[in-house]
């Protein structure tokens, strides 16, 4: 009996294609602002599918200040 | 100045000047839009905008709604408080950008604050958007 392996598919800008067909690549960057992690998929040197996931590392700071009474 | 003071306007308690009436109890929703490198959004921006917004397959004007399960608090002087999870955006093609505005769209969509990070593209993919951990140092909003 044969089996059914279905080959798996990752959703693109082209539709669902073969993740087999796709070049995969990624980078990290980080810099004092964010960390952020890239990663693409590639058919024929075209972007078609490009996720970002950044971790901002400053917080907005509100600095209060109360006046005295002289 | 009393560290509760400062909770307690992240909370809505006090009203120094013209007040709002408010339609309940509960939290607010804040939302997180996202804006185009060449947008113009920083501390003058005083509520959202669709000018200068990303926009793309997969992408709705006005960005996402942030998860906010996590009262504003305090440690030592400071109060802060930051999203109970990641700002996400699924499955978006959107042009190089590089904010993302929180804003009160409770409030006639009133802006909370942006924060910028180096330009991104998106094709068909996922931006997460990690909060910081929510405590006196790191938080995304703080009073000190």
């Amino acid at each position: 009996m044969e089996k059914n392996v279905e080959e798996p598919l990752i959703y693109t800008s082209r539709g669902n294609l073969p993740i087999a067909s796709l070049q995969y690549r990624h980078e990290w960057t980080e810099n004092e602002n964010e960390i952020i992690f890239a990663e693409e998929y590639l058919l024929d040197g075209e972007i078609v599918k490009r996720s970002v996931h950044a971790k901002l590392k400053k917080s907005l700071t509100f600095e209060t200040q109360q006046a005295t009474f002289e | 100045m009393c560290t509760s003071f400062k909770v307690e306007l992240l909370n809505g308690h006090h009203a120094l000047g013209t007040s709002v009436v408010r339609a309940g109890t509960t939290a607010d929703t804040i939302k997180a839009a996202l804006y185009l490198a060449t947008a113009t959004i920083n501390a003058s921006t005083t509520a959202y905008t669709a000018t200068g917004e990303s926009n793309g397959a997969g992408y709705s004007a006005g960005g996402v709604t942030v998860t906010n399960a996590t009262a504003p608090t305090s440690s030592s002087t400071t109060a802060y408080w930051t999203p109970s999870a990641s700002i996400v955006y699924t499955t978006i093609t959107i042009g190089a950008t590089d904010c993302v505005l929180l804003y009160n769209s409770t409030q006639s969509n009133k802006a909370i604050a942006a924060f910028t990070f180096s330009s991104q593209t998106l094709t068909a993919g996922t931006l997460t958007l990690t909060m910081p951990t929510n405590d006196a140092s790191n938080a995304l909003l703080r009073f000190v």
